[in-house]
């Protein structure tokens, strides 16, 4: 009995796009959505650590990052894959700053392993999610001043970019004797900066975040699936926990996030 | 472990690398299968392609966490097309971009796929599968339809061997009083021939 058959033509087709895809750079998605959400935990660590924050006077979160930038900045229009030139490095700076933006689907590559990936719907729709990825990397990562962005040949994107230095700062503590503030190298403080998905700031507790975590890992291990593969649902979709002041007594309102 | 399960654990092992070539590899192994499952639930040819497409796409990107059965990725293949075709369009917003980009064929049915329709895809099967759960579904698919066993599919359903016989058991019986039919293995084996 002969059976259906997948046409040629889109055998041949896919093949080929799945070893494209395959082949691509691999999407480092925690730091896609840790940058390009801007919703999640570690997004008030970006808030309070970009150059407009030190140029603005805004005070930088305890436990956060202060990103100055020690050079012009240069910007532009790109296709495909590019080399961006920033010119020589000034004595005062340990890192380049980089904010990049689809302008077509794609993605999006910069050393290091960085990638932000730009789907039709995130350009477009009314979900459409923010495009653009911001990072800071090391000097020697764009050896004389030569930051290479990886992009396929159709996709069109801008940059901005400056040599910048970063400052890390300690967390604050309240007068319950909570540390406070941004989420750093070594760990979260007792009560973690937050940018809720509504655009509220504040605070959510550490315990309750892990215990949400828990409750949320439970579920899925019984019910909560990926409609497609029917593995587990995102662990950290859908939750709301109690957003509070840096007293961590004030409530403030709700934390939820994608 | 046969030498084309060893050839695929190779497959595998380079595309769990990164290596496009493995993923095209393992695409031409197990286009077919896939395809034709995909097509049995959906009785339709260009949505069965997508189905199929992004079975091996999802492949790739739960690649860390798919479980492979005797050194085969196609009980994993065979349960996500399931998904995919009980989820087409969720799964075809996640590949919309790529997707987009396939050619899809005109089928035009002549007289001989008609008559191949009639056995092959039979819409009172597909029918019948549909009402199904999702896990009895995919039960079915793996070890009624693909002759795999028991002990071989409890695995990639996370169930336990009891569990999944008694839902087998079940599932059989559903299916048998959907599609009325006293002898259910003899009109699966009509209707889908040999699954090698």
């Amino acid at each position: 009995m002969t059976a259906p058959q997948m046409s040629d033509s889109f055998a041949k087709a896919f093949r080929q796009a799945l070893v494209t895809h395959v082949d691509a750079p691999t999407y480092d998605r925690r730091r896609h959505r840790r940058w390009v959400l801007g919703r999640v935990i570690a997004a008030f660590t970006l808030l309070a650590s970009t150059a407009t924050a030190a140029a603005t006077g805004v005070l930088v979160l305890p436990g956060g990052t202060q990103v100055t930038p020690v050079s012009s900045f240069v910007t532009g229009t790109y296709a495909g894959t590019e080399t961006v030139h920033l010119g020589p490095a000034p004595d005062d700076a340990n890192g380049i700053v980089v904010s990049l933006h689809c302008l077509t689907p794609g993605y999006l590559g910069l050393p290091g392993g960085t990638v932000v990936s730009c789907a039709a719907d995130d350009l477009t729709g009314s979900d459409a999610q923010p495009d653009f990825v911001y990072d800071v990397i090391p000097l020697t990562d764009a050896s004389d001043g030569a930051l290479i962005v990886t992009a396929p040949p159709e996709s069109n994107w801008t940059v901005l970019a400056a040599y910048s230095t970063s400052t890390g700062s300690e967390w604050a503590t309240n007068g319950n004797g909570e540390s406070y503030g941004a989420i750093s190298e070594t760990g979260p403080p007792d009560l973690i900066a937050v940018r809720s998905a509504d655009g509220a700031t504040g605070y959510i507790r550490r315990s309750d975040l892990e215990r949400a975590v828990v409750t949320v890992v439970a579920n899925s291990a019984t019910g909560a699936t990926d409609g497609i593969t029917g593995a587990p649902a995102d662990a950290a979709s859908g939750s709301s926990l109690p957003l509070y002041d840096s007293d961590g007594t004030t409530q403030i309102g709700e934390f939820t996030h994608d | 472990m046969d030498a084309t399960s060893i050839d695929e654990t190779a497959l595998w092992q380079r595309g769990l690398s990164g290596d496009g070539s493995a993923f095209g590899s393992i695409f031409d192994l197990h286009r077919a299968r896939v395809y034709r499952h995909s097509y049995r639930l959906l009785v339709d040819a260009s949505e069965a392609e997508d189905a199929t497409a992004i079975a091996f796409l999802e492949l790739w990107r739960c690649r860390s966490s798919v479980r492979v059965v005797d050194g085969s990725v196609l009980p994993w293949l065979l349960v996500t097309a399931t998904n995919s075709a009980r989820n087409l369009n969720r799964g075809r917003s996640r590949y919309r971009a790529l997707l987009d980009s396939l050619p899809h064929e005109s089928h035009h049915r002549s007289a001989e796929d008609e008559a191949l329709n009639d056995v092959v895809a039979d819409t009172q099967l597909a029918g019948a599968l549909a009402q199904l759960s999702s896990i009895d579904l995919q039960l079915v698919t793996l070890v009624m339809i693909e002759g795999y066993t028991v002990s071989s599919a409890a695995p990639i359903l996370g169930l336990s061997a009891g569990a999944t016989r008694t839902r087998l058991h079940r599932a059989r019986a559903a299916l048998r009083r959907y599609l009325g039919h006293p002898t259910l293995a003899l009109y699966l084996q009509s209707s889908l021939g040999d699954a090698s």
